[in-house]
């Protein structure tokens, strides 16, 4: 019961950190790209 | 002179056919049904069908382990996981990540569909499964063929043919599982809801994301390395734009070849011994929990995430969480157009589409963390 439970709950808590996580990565590449490329283009 | 007759009649394929073979060939023979008439996801299910019809029939020895052709596909493809992440290659090259980048927080939804996969395992194990068998049959639950293979394959390869099968089959009624549940949770005034459209996303952006969506996913969940590396890969080779013929071969010759292989290998598993059992009808209704619970867990979450933002999500677009690309985004979309014409939904539910396919492998990695 532990045992499934345990894996119940990490698999859930798991998913949507690392979905957070990826979340988080794609706002920072476009937080970047969008930086980069208004910089280029004031130069 | 008898004796070779005896020999000749003793090698007949007819004298040790079997009920349980009989019934494997109406199997099979409803699965290339559907395919065939009904079109129901046909370049896996009539290989598949077909594959079923071969390994029942007796004395042919193409399942034998070490010389029968069709375990040699089975062994090298399945067992040694080579299919599964060749198919999520092609997968990758095929799949446009613009409407998840244009509205990043739509991956929350895909994140959402897993519960159902969770749910699941923890019903199955309750009813009796293993810890391995229940996570194999809560996978179904994302709605990802290859995956569903990948997992099974790593923790409870008994059950794979039984659970590839399953996951195929609801991914063909998407249509019909789907929608009923969608209006159940939903007003009419919800599904009218318009959503704005999400900023533009520049090429350098979408070619960035594989790199680093493929670093960061396999810094959280090592495990889920083979399908997210091929996945991402697949995806760089479309988005940098200079390797055409790379991109073409995964997308068409490579994704084609092993499907092939794939679908005939899973269907000569499915022999009478090792199918007809009463698991394989629990996995059938387990799968299909598993389907129902994620589509109305996406719906819930959007339903949710409604509640704190101004820019509305349409809640239907949640149920396209379940990978099943692209069927289940049509699903939403359709489902949408039916409550107003005008409303096209079909781009934005390709965020969550997408997003629910890395939401399965996620999981998938981290019950192979937990349980392998």
């Amino acid at each position: 019961m532990k045992d499934a439970l345990l894996i119940f709950m990490n698999g859930i808590v798991g998913v949507f950190a690392g979905m957070a996580v990826l979340y988080l990565s794609i706002r920072l590449t476009s937080f970047v790209v969008d930086k980069l490329e208004s910089k280029k283009e004031a130069s | 002179m008898n004796e070779s007759m005896f020999a000749l009649v003793d090698s007949l394929g007819f004298l040790s056919l079997t009920p349980g073979m009989l019934v494997m060939w109406i199997i099979g023979f409803t699965l290339i049904f559907l395919a065939i008439a009904k079109e129901y996801e046909p370049l896996l299910l009539l290989p598949i069908g077909f594959g079923i019809l071969l390994a029942n029939l007796p004395m042919t020895h193409l399942m034998e382990p070490g010389e029968g052709l069709i375990w040699r596909f089975y062994h090298y493809g399945i067992e040694w996981e080579v299919i599964p992440p060749l198919i999520f290659l092609g997968l990758g090259a095929l799949t446009d990540f613009g409407p998840l980048l244009a509205q990043p927080r739509l991956i929350f939804l895909g994140a959402a569909a897993q519960a159902g996969v969770y749910i699941t395992f923890f019903v199955a194990w309750a009813i009796g499964f293993d810890l391995q068998e229940a996570a194999t049959i809560g996978i179904i639950g994302g709605a990802d063929g290859p995956t569903t293979i990948f997992l099974a394959s790593n923790l409870a390869p008994h059950l794979l043919a039984s659970c590839a099968v399953a996951a195929y089959s609801y991914m063909a009624m998407v249509p019909i599982i789907q929608p009923p549940i969608m209006k159940l949770l939903t007003s009419e005034k919800e599904r009218k809801i318009k959503m704005k459209r999400g900023r533009k996303v520049g090429r350098k952006e979408k070619m960035l994301f594989p790199i680093v969506s493929a670093v960061v996913i396999l810094l959280i969940v090592p495990a889920s390395a083979p399908l997210i590396a091929m996945f991402m890969l697949g995806n760089l080779f479309r988005e940098a734009k200079v390797v055409e013929r790379l991109s073409g071969a995964a997308q068409n010759e490579l994704m084609n070849i092993v499907t092939i292989f794939l679908g005939v290998s899973i269907g000569a598993t499915m022999t009478a011994d090792s199918f007809l059992k009463k698991e394989a009808l629990f996995i059938f209704f387990l799968g299909l929990f598993a389907f129902m619970i994620s589509t109305a867990t996406g719906v819930l979450l959007a339903k949710l995430m409604n509640l704190f933002t101004k820019n509305k999500i349409n809640p239907l677009i949640g149920a396209a969480g379940v990978s099943a690309v692209p069927m289940a985004a049509r699903v939403a979309h359709k489902v949408g157009a039916e409550a107003d014409k005008k409303n096209y939904l079909l781009m934005f539910a390709m965020g969550p589409n997408i997003a629910g396919v890395i939401g399965t492998v996620i999981a998938a990695g981290i019950f192979l963390m937990l349980l392998k």
